[in-house]
């Protein structure tokens, strides 16, 4: 019998529901008897219950403490876990809140680790984590030779929330002793956004420098609506004023994070631009310059005026 | 090599010879590779181009100068080569010496492409590959002769090329009208030489692409775009609303039934007063999106739009050059923050509007007025402290900011916001020297391109 745990996470006490993705990756290597065990810090771990008691998962661990963040508690819960239980695999969603613990919790327990996972399975019995590597251009399959424990970070949107109902049984855990060096000081929203809602969206009309003129933007905003996309738009333009920080794609804008149709218009492709949108299935991209760097990652391409695609998708839509 | 290290005293700017001198200590390709932009010099070449990776990386840079890429053709290998027959910067001498080493077809279809090939398409339209051929077709330098010699050729590629050719005369658009099948002749319809014969057998096809295509010429007679304007096709209606060859108050006053025409109608300038009125009443929030950003709406019509319910619109006004400063002011106290920043990104917003907005916590408004002219000197300063630094870097952009926020971006921690103060074509000298030492590759290039500039000006100033 192999233990198995995924760490919850809550935001303000408020349930994250990327845990229950990475319910589901784990739930995926669970043979016979393993035992799924769910660990939530919380002020109220007991309100957190419920959203827990999903299919496959035999224990939820509610540890009594506090709806702050505080990534040395983190670390110490899964010191301790570790220890008592010594779980085969951990497994907690990617993202910033775990970056600041995971790793250093690997390291400092001597697990392996595998951050920023799609895919998991079981290889013979030995476990294999899957990630993208090299700038996202190749998927690499990762084992853990000789770990006892593997401490993974599951990537969103990489594995369905767990569903389906379960009943399981509630540990309550006192709160590690924790050398905590960070104070919370709080939540700060984003930035409002006025509805603008590029993560979220699924098809992305975007627009470069090659837009030439601010007067250009209003038709691109138009084609967007009648298309039924979110104009986003590289860094140029937002920084020249002609549309607002929220639309902007890639490092220093947003992520593409849910986005499944991208189509850059007058977009060269920078890397800084890439960044936040490479990841998309299906890219198309309409440049005048067949050299630009947007084509090597685009899936269909094409080679014209991005004013006289507008005009013939402006007839379409 | 070295020349000896030249003092760099206190002028305005730095003589070439000090600079040069100061470079070639230093040694960096990135610093000498911006100064080769503008000054001349072979210890500066040499370093620019010293290793492998920085021949690459010149090669392929449309921000080389052509000197530059000349030196590299002359002993270029396959990977050389290939990179400066994709440069758009590439001259045409070096074009020639590569295609003298009778590179591959690959190479020879980029040269095919290239801006500066106009000498060599002559001898590439005889090219023994069709892909070639089809470059050539496709350049917009391809003179009428070779257009026409490559229009007999049955391939689709090269008919298409052939037909948006800019040089392509009436005889080849008559044979590729003729032979070729409609995407062809949509595109021989929009050809400004399409001979008349063909327009007027355009005119009466039924394909609504082809009398679509016919709308949108240039060249067409006027009382073709006056019948195409009542096409019973919203599409073709549309194209002739776009045809900047009828003018704006000459389109229908009767209005159109379409909201897609109506949206082409606001777009037009020199539109007649009641369709302005019109379009500024219309239901469709589109119509009225562009109008209000049309510079010909008269100030009582912008002050009605500037209530529309919708912000876009309100956005819309804040943009027109012709909104009037009392309506800036009503703008500058808008609920939405995007309308705000429209008004903070004007230069002509009277110096109330902009104080009314200098205590606005939106970083798109901040971002504005960090640009704008406007701005009195000392909020720059403090826009250049701004804790967001896409709000900091704005400043950057900003003709007027003072030297002490320049100063303030010039050691900014995010390297963007170095590197866009850097581009600056007016970068004070001592920042320059200063951003010369600079982490960033991409900041020490500019940086030297900037003192580079200054020093050639003066020198051909002097001259
Ligand atoms: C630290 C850092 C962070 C950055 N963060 C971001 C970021 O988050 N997002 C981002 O986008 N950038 C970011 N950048 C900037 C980035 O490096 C590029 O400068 C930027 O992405 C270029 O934007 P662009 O593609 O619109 O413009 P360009 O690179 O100028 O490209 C314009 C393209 O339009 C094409 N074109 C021109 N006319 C037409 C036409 N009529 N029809 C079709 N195509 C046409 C041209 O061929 C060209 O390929 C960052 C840079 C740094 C250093």
């Amino acid at each position: 019998m192999a233990n198995l745990i995924v760490i919850a996470e809550q935001r303000d006490g408020e349930f994250r529901e990327t845990s229950l993705e990475a319910v589901t990756a784990i739930r995926g290597i669970k043979q016979g008897d393993d035992k799924l065990s769910v660990a939530i810090i919380a002020a109220d771990p007991q309100k957190h219950v419920p959203a827990l008691s999903v299919e496959g998962v035999d224990e939820v661990i509610a540890v009594k403490a506090t709806d702050d963040f505080q990534p040395d508690l983190l670390e110490a819960l899964i010191g301790a876990l570790v220890k008592d239980r010594a779980p085969s695999v951990v497994a907690v969603a990617h993202g910033v809140d775990a970056w600041s613990f995971a790793p250093t919790a690997a390291a400092r327990l001597d697990c392996g680790l595998a951050t920023d996972i799609m895919g998991l399975k079981l290889d013979d019995g030995d476990l294999v984590a899957t990630r993208a590597g090299y700038a996202e251009k190749v998927l690499v399959d990762i084992d853990f030779p000789g770990k006892e424990t593997v401490l993974l970070t599951v990537r969103t949107n990489a594995f369905e929330p767990a569903s389906g109902s379960g009943s399981p049984e509630v540990t309550e855990m006192a709160p590690p002793e924790a050398d905590v060096a960070t104070t919370h000081e709080g939540w700060k929203p984003p930035a409002d956004a006025g509805g603008i809602d590029i993560g979220g969206s699924e098809f992305i009309l975007s627009i470069g420098r090659g837009v030439g003129d601010e007067s250009n933007v209003e038709q691109y905003l138009e084609l967007a609506e009648s298309m039924g996309a979110t104009l986003g738009c590289s860094r140029p333009i937002a920084d020249n004023g002609w549309l607002p920080k929220a639309r902007q794609v890639g490092q220093s804008g947003q992520l593409a994070a849910n986005c499944k149709l991208y189509i850059a218009m007058g977009v060269s492709g920078s890397v800084q631009h890439q960044w936040g949108m490479k990841h998309v299935e299906n890219i198309v991209a309409v440049n005048t310059d067949p050299e630009a760097s947007i084509f090597s990652i685009a899936r269909y391409g094409i080679v014209g005026d991005m004013a006289e695609i507008a005009e013939e998708l402006e007839n379409l839509f | 090599m070295n020349a000896p290290a030249a003092k760099i005293g206190t002028a305005s700017v730095t003589p070439a010879s000090a600079l040069i001198a100061r470079l070639v200590e230093a040694g960096d390709p990135y610093a000498a590779l911006g100064a080769c932009v503008h000054i001349t010099d072979a210890t500066l070449d040499q370093i620019a181009l010293a290793t492998r990776r920085q021949r690459l990386i010149v090669a392929a840079a449309s921000y080389a100068p052509p000197r530059l890429l000349d030196i590299l053709s002359q002993d270029a290998d396959a990977p050389l080569i290939l990179r400066l027959a994709k440069n758009p910067a590439t001259p045409a001498d070096a074009l020639a010496r590569l295609m003298q080493g009778r590179p591959p077809a690959r190479v020879r279809r980029y040269i095919a492409a290239h801006a500066n090939a106009g000498a060599l398409l002559p001898q590439l339209s005889q090219d023994t590959s069709i892909e070639v051929r089809r470059a050539v077709a496709g350049n917009a330098g391809a003179p009428a002769d070779v257009i026409a010699r490559l229009a007999t050729e049955a391939d689709g590629p090269i008919a298409r090329a052939a037909a948006a050719a800019p040089q392509a005369d009436a005889a080849t658009l008559e044979h590729l009208w003729r032979t070729c099948d409609e995407w062809v002749r949509a595109d021989v319809v929009a050809h400004p030489n399409c001979p008349p014969g063909i327009l007027a057998e355009a005119e009466a096809q039924e394909d609504p692409l082809i009398r679509r295509k016919c709308a949108a010429n240039p060249a067409i007679p006027d009382d073709m775009l006056m019948r195409l304007l009542a096409d019973p096709d919203e599409q073709v209606r549309g194209a002739a609303v776009r045809n900047l060859a009828i003018s704006g108050d000459r389109l229908d006053k009767a209005g159109d039934p379409s909201a897609k025409v109506r949206r082409l109608f606001a777009r037009r300038t020199r539109l007649a007063r009641p369709m302005i009125a019109r379009l500024a009443a219309d239901a469709d929030d589109w119509v009225r999106r562009w109008i209000a950003r049309n510079p010909d709406v008269p100030a009582d019509v912008l002050g009605e739009l500037a209530q529309d319910p919708e912000a876009a619109v309100r956005r819309s006004v804040s943009r027109n050059p012709a909104c009037p400063p009392d309506l800036l002011s009503a703008l500058a106290v808008d609920p939405q923050p995007w309308v705000r920043a429209g008004v903070a990104l004007r230069d002509d917003a009277p110096d109330a509007v902009i104080a009314l907005l200098l205590d606005d916590a939106d970083h798109d408004v901040l971002g504005a007025l960090g640009r704008n002219p406007a701005t009195p000197a000392n909020h720059l300063e403090m826009i250049a402290r701004h804790p967001d630094k896409d709000v900091r870097r704005s400043v950057a952009f900003n003709p007027a900011a003072p030297p002490d926020a320049l100063g303030l971006l010039a050691q900014d921690v995010y390297p963007l916001n170095r590197a866009i103060l850097a581009g600056r074509g007016d970068l004070a000298r001592a920042l320059a020297l200063r951003l010369l030492d600079d982490p960033e590759p991409q900041v020490r290039f500019a940086a030297a391109a900037s003192l580079a500039r200054a020093a050639a000006t003066t020198t051909s100033e002097q001259q």
